[in-house]
């Protein structure tokens, strides 16, 4: 029995206020996929729960020519797919369809999942990848945060008191000569993975590589940024360069120290980074060239 | 119109789709209260003492028991070691130490917590080697020597300390065979093999319902294997006689061996009794996981002499059954899994030392296929091993080494409606065995393997059934065999209609309740079809003799010239008969009573067999029947993630009768489900401190749908070789199902990738960490 009070604002504004109002011991609920888990585990333990289930607004998905924009509520099984009709967001759709099942997918919310910070997390890895941003609204207005900022370790992020996370923001980039692609892998379907990788590339004129951005998930308490890798590609030549991007994966490999979960230790992360970080560059240059 | 044959729909279908099925969980007396139990966080520790005072003091707890409160009794299945709550010691972690009955079960969890118990740490030992030696560094049980033992174990000079189980075969020479093979140009292949910690992990986890009477009699719901054996098990822990004691078997959501003793329930009467209240007590999935009985690991060194042409003269086993703190159900398992040994082959000369051993880890129990599944992976995969090294082909070894109608085993079991080579055949057929595998894009690789199986079914064994004839001529089959879902009402229904010529809704079935139904052994061992489904049929017979000597008068002629079929009597080739309901006269306010006595058939079907001499392994036939089954598997192995996917999996075996096709069919896919997870994903992970690290279902991996082949890539083959003892010439389908599948999809690994993965399960890192070892030496880590 969760013995706690269950509160349902109608609007960010009330929200936030209620956020404020009960301070520490407060937290939000919007599908419960993540909460739920935590609570029935005792993980957390909050005097209030702020179900933002009837707060109207955030459940939108927008495109314009500075990029996409989804609304805190927007379920992941509204994003699988998404891909299609925002071609900049194809690496956001490699991660949802493998994540959980079509039950938990109806109900969970990207903001959820993201505020969860669970560190084996594909979706901030894929977000991290895209460059995103997150909208948090409190009593003092707005901020932007990079998603990367945002997620500070385990089960841990950058929101302070009062703060509500409202929406992703994923910039657009030029789909002729860049994009991202994500890797993972279960040891059963629809698990959190093992080891996730985000990346992200694009080519200038000549094919080479101008700007890279290589994300590894369930390495550390938060996504970890494989500077290393990047360094190893950006300006240098990556279209049909297997020996590149094998070097890269090796690169973001030596760059993590993973501590090892039941059944895959330590090593074998290690090794699957590689191996995925190699996938996920090769997926995104094949996006990005064609 | 016969009904045994057909894939009748299952008769607790409807109820368990809908949601009406009434489960232990579902049960609800008034004035009940729930119970949690209080469990030792260490390995090894000694009690020093417990402070119950703060709980008692909780508002809403209603009883809180310890060892202290119980009768100072050790049960056991056959060597009685274990107290119902921790005495003055912990063995694993988890163990009970305490329980407490509450109002609601967060009181009664919060009041465990409140449970001060004070423990002085002692050494733990987890690793079976270190346990199994003559002087080891922990000793677990220092009064072993006091304890009940219902089976005799092998005479040794000195017994390790830790050891609880020792038997041995002795046949033929073992020393001559390796000579010969030595001398002859053979071959002599020695390889280690160990199985992993896997879990029943059943959608029902363990629970029961416990209420007194007023005359000091106990009922228990609890949804388990056997009622009997819940019974005797509950008298013996409380100090009861079993008259007073009533087990009521509710539906069962899974047991696969798991759910054969109710420890939870015993302890639950024991609060209750104290509480003067109905207790519930039902486990969480974390308590289930990490603290009922598993399938703890085998090591198993095998050594096979074999002659140049692959023919197998002699195998020598040593093999270590990793126990927990108690022996628990395990406790035959070092016996059972050397039915394997010579398992379907014929084999001049079998040396075996199986032993048992306690650790500080959670206790071994049963877990479909008893030992043999886990003996298969080692012999199975030595076949593969030998195929190779002798150049011959897989398949063509086995056949070339199979026993013959009539023939016996090493192990002195008859060789009856034997089926393994059908089983094979038809296996490799369906596999397309002589096509290899394509090949495939790096990093994938594709492969395909198979292996051969048998099950026994254990003896001596019983089963008594009643059947009672209603005045409509319906059938009411009372009997204490459960359904666990693999199907056993629905048999036994069917063969009640078709003994009776009725229709399947004309029989009702009156499930477990020992004070009702009369005596059946367990839902194990792969024995409900074989026995129970005797004892119906004879109990079909009895009570239609009956039907026929109350008709004789009436229709004036000789009652072994009648016949009772459709609810009508007859007299063999005559137009006269009678209606079952003319054997029922009408009483004033009444209705219809029987007009002499009751028609009430009743049988009783046993199968006698003498235990083995555990010094030699020879005796008499030692089990029931055994039952045959081959499997194979064609994989993708992806060398850089270790991912193996199933892509074709086809399962034969041969149930002598299919009673219910689709039944078997489902026991073929669900056991083939159940045994692409014990050997590729499920695993118990223990931290150094002997805690499972993985307890709950999103960190214990049982496969999902999406790990198993597509549908047309999963083939269930139904053979037919009727034993002369089973009831229409069937055999039980329940284990067979499990026993081959690890070796299939282990040897179809290596014909993919060419490497050996010797301990289960093979998890990914253990792929990629084996082909990473061929990598590196240039040549495979197998034969």
């Amino acid at each position: 029995m969760i013995d706690c009070h269950y509160l349902e604002p109608t609007s960010v504004s009330e929200a936030c206020t209620l956020l404020v109002e009960h301070g520490d011991g407060a937290k939000v609920v919007a599908g419960g996929q993540s909460m739920a888990i935590l609570l029935r585990n005792g993980l957390s333990q909050p005097s209030h729960l702020i179900s933002i289930q009837h707060v109207t607004g955030l459940e939108d998905i927008n495109a314009s020519s500075e990029g996409v924009t989804i609304g805190a509520k927007v379920t992941l099984n509204r994003l699988n797919g998404i891909g299609e009709t925002h071609p900049t967001l194809r690496a956001l759709d490699d991660v949802v369809r493998g994540v959980a099942d079509q039950q938990i997918r109806n109900f969970a919310t990207l903001g959820g999942a993201i505020c969860e910070a669970h560190p084996a997390s594909d979706i901030t890895v894929a977000l991290s990848a895209l460059h995103a941003t997150v909208k948090l609204a409190s009593a003092n207005g707005e901020r932007t945060v990079p998603i990367c900022d945002f997620v500070t370790g385990a089960f841990a992020t950058a929101a302070g008191p009062g703060e509500l996370l409202t929406e992703v923001v994923i910039p657009s980039f030029d789909l002729a000569s860049a994009a991202a692609a994500h890797r993972r892998f279960a040891l059963r379907a629809g698990d959190y993975p093992v080891v996730g990788v985000g990346a992200f590339v694009s080519l200038d004129g000549t094919g080479n590589c101008e700007d890279v951005r290589i994300v590894v998930g369930n390495c550390s308490g938060a996504p970890v940024h494989a500077q290393e890798a990047e360094s190893r590609l950006r300006g240098n030549s990556i279209v049909g360069n297997n020996g590149a991007l094998a070097e890269a994966g090796e690169l973001a490999a030596a760059h993590v120290s993973p501590a090892g979960d039941p059944m895959a230790p330590s090593e074998y992360k290690i090794d699957l980074v590689s191996v995925l970080t190699r996938e996920a560059l090769e997926e995104a240059i094949t996006r990005a060239t064609s | 119109m016969a009904v045994v044959g057909t894939s009748t729909k299952r008769i607790d279908g409807i109820e368990k789709v809908t949601g009406t099925a009434e489960f232990t969980t579902d049960i609800v007396l008034p004035r009940m209260i729930h119970a949690k139990l209080k469990r030792s966080p260490y390995a090894h520790a000694k009690i020093l003492g417990i402070d119950t005072s703060k709980a008692e003091q909780m508002p809403g707890v209603r009883a809180v028991i310890t060892a202290a409160d119980l009768p100072d009794v050790r049960l056991g299945v056959l060597t009685l070691d274990e107290h119902l709550l921790a005495h003055d010691k912990t063995r694993l972690v988890g163990e009970p130490v305490a329980a407490v009955a509450a109002d609601t079960p967060e009181i009664a969890r919060a009041a465990c917590e409140q449970i001060e118990v004070e423990y002085e740490e002692l050494a733990p030992l987890f690793d079976p080697e270190e346990a199994i030696k003559l002087d080891p560094p922990v000793v677990l049980h220092e009064e072993y020597e006091e304890y009940e033992k219902l089976l005799e174990i092998a005479e040794m000079d000195e017994r390790p300390p830790n050891l609880w189980q020792a038997y041995r075969i002795r046949h033929g020479d073992i020393d001559d065979a390796f000579k010969k093979a030595e001398d002859e140009g053979g071959y002599i292949i020695e390889n280690r093999y160990a199985t992993g910690y896997v879990h029943t992990a059943c959608m029902e986890p363990h629970g029961a319902v416990a209420q007194w009477s007023s005359d000091g009699s106990l009922t228990l719901w609890a949804g388990g294997q056997s009622p009997y054996i819940a019974r005797d098990g509950l008298a013996k822990a409380l100090d009861l006689s079993p008259s007073k004691v009533r087990v009521i078997v509710p539906f069962v959501g899974g047991a696969f061996g798991g759910k054969l003793t109710v420890k939870e329930g015993a302890i639950a009467a024991s609060l209750a009794h104290k509480a003067g209240r109905p207790v519930k007590i039902i486990l969480t999935r974390a308590e289930d996981l990490a603290a009922t009985a598993a399938r703890t690991p085998f090591i198993f060194d095998i050594k096979d002499a074999v002659t140049k042409d692959g023919i197998l003269i002699g195998r020598k086993v040593t093999s270590i059954l990793w126990g927990g703190g108690y022996s628990g159900e395990g406790i035959l398992k070092p016996i059972f899994s050397t039915h394997l040994y010579p398992g379907s082959y014929r084999l001049a000369a079998l040396w075996v030392d199986s032993y048992g051993v306690y650790t500080n880890r959670v206790s071994g129990g049963a877990l479909r296929g008893y030992g043999c599944a886990e003996s298969a992976w080692a012999v199975e995969t030595q076949m593969d091993i030998i195929a190779r090294k002798c150049d011959i082909d897989a398949v063509e070894l086995r056949i070339n080494n199979l026993l013959t109608e009539g023939e016996r085993t090493a192990i002195t079991m008859p060789a009856h409606a034997f089926s393994a080579h059908e089983c094979l055949t038809k296996c490799a057929d369906a596999i397309e065995w002589e096509t290899p595998s394509e090949s495939l894009e790096s990093p994938w690789y594709r492969g395909k393997g198979i292996a051969l199986g048998n099950k026994y079914s254990f003896a001596p064994t019983a089963s008594s059934t009643e059947l009672k004839v209603h005045e409509d001529a319906s059938c009411e089959l009372r009997t204490s065999a459960v359904d666990l879902g693999q199907g056993a009402y629905t048999i036994l229904t069917q063969i009640v209609a078709d003994e009776f010529g009725i229709e399947i809704d004309q029989v009702k079935l009156v499930t477990p309740d020992t004070a009702i139904t009369p005596f059946d052994h367990v839902a194990g061992s792969s024995r409900q079809t074989f026995h129970t489904g005797n004892a119906t049929r004879m109990a079909c017979d009895d009570a239609k003799r009956q039907i026929r000597e109350l008709a004789a008068s009436k229709l004036e002629a000789d009652p072994d010239d009648l016949e009772v079929s459709g609810g009508r009597i007859s007299v063999k080739g005559s137009s006269k008969s009678i209606e079952v309901e003319d054997l029922f006269v009408v009483e004033m306010l009444a209705g219809k009573r029987p007009a002499v006595d009751e028609i009430i058939g009743k049988a009783t079907w046993e199968v006698t067999a003498s235990p083995h001499d555990p010094n030699t392994g020879q005796g008499e036939e030692p089990m029931a029947y055994m039952g045959h089954g081959a499997q194979a598997a064609e994989v993708e192995v992806n060398v850089e993630t270790g991912q193996v996917r199933i892509r074709r999996f086809v399962s034969a075996i041969d149930v002598g009768k299919a009673m219910n096709p689709q039944g078997v069919e489902m026991q073929n896919y669900g056991g083939g489900c159940m045994g692409i997870g014990i050997a590729l994903h499920e695993d118990m992970c223990f931290d150094a401190n002997g805690e499972m690290t993985n307890a709950s279902l999103m960190d214990y991996k049982i496969p999902s749908i999406v790990e198993m082949p597509l549908n047309e890539y999963m083939e269930s083959i139904i053979v037919e070789v009727p034993h002369q003892h089973g009831p229409y010439g069937a055999k039980g389908a329940g284990e067979i199902v499990v026993v081959p599948t690890s070796p299939a999809i282990g040897n179809a690994i290596y014909d993919a990738i060419g490497v050996r993965i010797w301990d289960q399960p093979l998890t990914p890192e253990k792929v990629v960490k084996a082909w990473k070892e061929k990598q590196a030496s240039g040549n495979g880590s197998g034969s």
